[in-house]
């Protein structure tokens, strides 16, 4: 069974202390983020920086590289569960 | 840990954002980020090192700046990565946003600026989904 998640969560920055990650119903036009878990369960995310690349923040001028961009977090169940 | 944490927003077939980093592009999938705090005054801090590793002694803190709690509207463009391999399907998050960073201390001085500024945040990062057992599974964005 596929149970559709509407939205999702994903973060950005590295190395920084954060809590939950959580996902949330889109307004408007929503899409739809699909994760293909049973029934009942919830869906775990996790990101990266993609393979080989490398993040940058920019802050005053100062460029910074991100070594690892760690995500993690719930999604949560915002729309209807299909088959 | 703080008490700041992101939700995410997706819509469908949204220009990326007019005051973004990459304005007014058509994509099919775009996202909002919030970034929520519970407690007033708390963001998310960066500390900027002078060396590129923070464990190597004397590492200083040479500028610290607090992401401050603030909503980034369509500035993350969201896109399907097939399955290969016998992998599963995953996603990518394209990032290109601006976002307001507050200067907190420093030994940087005019280096690092002061009060709040404009930060920008570029790069592609590959979202991937587990279920209760651990095992990858897949996931897509429609």
């Amino acid at each position: 069974m596929t149970r559709n998640l509407k939205a999702l969560g994903l973060a950005l920055v590295a190395s920084l202390a954060l809590s939950a990650m959580v996902a949330s119903a889109a307004s408007g036009s929503a899409a739809l983020f699909t994760s293909s878990v049973a029934a009942g369960e919830t869906a775990k995310i996790h990101g990266d920086q993609l393979a080989g690349t490398n993040d940058t923040f920019t802050v005053n001028g100062i460029p910074l590289t991100c070594e690892t961009v760690p995500v993690t977090g719930n999604a949560i169940t915002a729309g209807p569960s299909s088959t | 840990m703080n008490s700041c944490y992101y939700t995410f927003n997706a819509t469908k077939n949204t220009n990326s954002s007019a005051s973004g980093a990459t304005p007014n592009i058509a994509t099919a999938f775009s996202a909002d980020l919030h970034i929520k705090c519970d407690t007033a005054g708390d963001g998310i801090e960066i500390h900027v090192y002078n060396t590129s590793n923070h464990i190597d002694p004397p590492a200083t803190v040479f500028c610290t700046y607090k992401v401050d709690p603030q909503t980034i509207e369509n500035q993350i463009q969201l896109t399907n990565e097939p399955a290969v391999g016998g992998g599963v399907s995953d996603i990518l998050a394209h990032v290109h946003a601006k976002v307001a960073t507050t200067f907190i201390s420093g030994s940087g001085g005019f280096t690092c600026g002061s009060g709040t500024v404009t930060a920008v945040y570029k790069g592609t990062d590959t979202l991937t989904s587990t279920n209760a057992a651990g095992a990858s599974v897949n996931s897509s964005v429609s």
